[in-house]
């Protein structure tokens, strides 16, 4: 039995209700299982016991000669004003306070300020032209200017949900509607995992000075209607990662694991009986939770890190720090993880938007631009593709001294695996409201994501509720003008 | 969470400590006993004997490492409760663990 059609079952909710007898479908995890044991006993080395199930993916072979091997997605929540960070506008800078034209602002959504009087708000911060390219970034973003030959700045983003969750949950599932698989759900279904001893999918959060702790829910990363092995785990990035990670005090290793055994043994001989597609899942998880007992606390010390490193991040470690969290994505990268995704939850300006926006982007720009140098010094940029953006822009309108959520254009930056460095795609009009040149959906960033990584986002689909699903749902371009 | 939560630990223990006192005098008799208050069905036999294996393994493993049973019934703030023997108690607390994370025992259908 192909591992293409174990997930099938494990998809189907209940499993016998389409088949006349129980005894296909356990026979069939039986000998997946005795097929792992074998493995186990051919004397792999460590981790102990039997081998993990390890999920090779269902795209085989790729669709494409991938770019990227992997995702660090650098998730500002909040969203950061395009305005201050990467969307230069000088004529909104000579319109400050005067009226907004109502031709752009006549019937668009607004988040916040309805009802209010629309004036123009002029960028807060001086731009500077870096790089090769000459591209514009803020001047509250020094270290990624360095960088800037690295960036693939788009200005011409554009989503549908103007508040934060259906926001988030547009961009991390490709639809408002809550339920549907996170983008590293799919990409671990699709790629299949690369550790044997790490989740596919990790997520680390982090949250700023200015004390906004944006919200965000374990819902953004859940795996919807694929099975639970394909959901992101959420490491905590200050003191134990992964709660009770440690064995409890008078129990060895060896004893952990003789109790994980018998719970495995008898999940095992109870799924003979009820036969419900989640047991396997079940009995996944407790293997890579046991390996996860070795792994994470190798992961985690940082000790060993060079100096130069630390320094490089702007961290000691283990802070729970953005910085902290970006040394840590480069190790899961490293360690095999196929999807790393770090939330910063500060980045929701509505007021005092000069100082605070500068405060948040110091969190995150030292991390973010050593990330990409300490990726490029061991040879990953080009085969890990990094993103950086938030899940909507800011009004070019002023609310007080702050700026509202905005949909209708805003900016992120890709760099790394089959991106091009050193160029800007796309541009907003000359207020920064909408996005007129190259737009591009966030349905084409994940078609474009995918593409990088050898899938046609066309083909991956999975059947639920009577129609096929896809991440792009009907939607998505591949961005052409962008790949190297 | 449910493996090495230290409220789940004490859990186990204190499951451990009724069924070693009011469960019966044998394994098997125990065993039942455990079974019917997690399961609320009687173990079959190839269930009873992985958990009879297990048993005897840490019962073994306790006797002679008595700091490791004491470390384990040290877990939780209930305080461990007396008149049982130790290293019995740490090795019924493995087979109470074990019944406690089972997939039938956590999930409801």
């Amino acid at each position: 039995m192909s591992q293409a059609e174990s997930i099938r079952r494990e998809l189907t909710r209940r499993a016998f209700l389409g088949r006349s007898g129980a005894g296909l479908g356990a026979m069939a995890l039986a000998a997946l299982l005795d097929r792992d044991r074998a493995r186990g006993a051919a004397g792999r080395s460590a981790p102990p016991g039997p081998a993990l199930d390890r999920w090779e993916g269902v795209v085989r072979p790729l669709h494409f000669a991938p770019k990227a091997k992997r995702v660090i997605y650098l998730y500002m929540a909040g969203g950061p004003s395009h305005l201050e960070t990467f969307d230069y506008r000088p004529k909104l800078a000579a319109m400050h306070g005067k009226p907004m034209p109502e031709s752009f602002t006549k019937g668009q959504p607004i988040a916040q300020l309805q009802g209010a009087k629309l004036n123009c708000f002029a960028p807060q911060h001086p731009f500077k032209k870096v790089g090769k390219g000459g591209q514009e970034i803020s001047t509250i973003f020094p270290h990624l200017s360095t960088v800037a030959d690295d960036l693939c700045i788009v200005r011409s983003l554009r989503t549908e949900a103007i508040n934060h969750d259906p926001a988030h949950t547009f961009m991390n599932t490709g639809t408002t509607i809550s339920g549907r698989p996170a983008m590293g759900s799919w990409l671990v279904y699709g790629l299949g995992a690369a550790s044997e001893d790490l989740p596919g999918f990790v997520v680390l959060t982090s949250s700023g000075k200015a004390g906004q702790a944006q919200p965000i829910s374990a819902r953004q990363w859940h795996s919807g209607f694929l099975p639970s092995r394909f959901q992101g785990v959420h490491f905590r990035s200050k003191g134990d990662p992964v709660l009770y990670v440690t064995n409890p005090k008078g129990v060895s290793t060896q004893r952990q694991r003789d109790v994980v055994e018998a719970v495995q043994e008898l999940n095992r001989l109870r799924n003979g009986v009820a036969d419900d597609p989640e047991i396997a899942t079940r009995i996944t998880q407790y293997e890579m939770a046991f390996r996860m007992q070795t792994s994470v606390p190798g992961l985690m010390d940082v000790s060993k890190e060079p100096r130069k490193v630390l320094d490089l991040y702007g961290t000691k470690g283990g802070d729970g720090s953005f910085a902290a969290n970006c040394l840590l994505a480069r190790r899961l990268a490293e360690r095999g993880v196929r999807f790393i995704q770090l939330y910063h939850r500060d980045w929701d300006h509505h007021g005092k938007i000069k100082v605070d926006v500068e405060i948040t982007a110091r969190e995150v720009d030292q991390g973010a631009a050593a990330l990409l140098k300490d990726l490029k010094s061991r040879d990953m940029l080009k085969d890990t593709l990094v993103i950086w953006g938030g899940e909507f822009g800011r009004t070019p309108m002023a609310q007080g001294n702050g700026r509202d959520h905005h949909i209708k254009g805003f900016s992120v930056w890709l760099a790394g695996g089959g991106v091009k460095g050193g160029v800007t795609h796309g541009s907003t009009d000359e207020l920064g409201y909408n996005a007129v040149e190259d737009v591009v959906e966030v349905h084409d960033l994940h078609a474009t994501m995918l593409y990088l990584l050898g899938i046609d986002h066309k083909k991956l689909t999975v059947k639920f509720q009577g129609r096929d699903f896809r991440l792009t749902d009907v939607h998505g371009e591949v961005v052409k003008k962008i790949l190297a | 969470v449910l493996l090495n939560d230290p409220t789940y630990v004490e859990a186990a223990r204190a499951l451990a400590a009724r069924v070693l006192a009011g469960g019966g005098k044998t394994d098997s008799a125990r065993l039942e006993d455990a079974f019917r208050r997690v399961l609320a069905r009687k173990p079959r036999p190839a269930e009873a004997r992985v958990l009879t294996a297990l048993l005897g393994r840490h019962l073994d493993q306790y006797r002679l490492d008595r700091k490791a049973a004491d470390d384990l019934l040290g877990v939780g703030m209930s305080p461990p409760p007396k008149g049982l023997d130790r290293a019995e108690l740490a090795a019924w607390t493995s087979v109470a663990r074990v019944l406690l994370n089972l997939h039938e025992t956590i999930t409801r259908e």
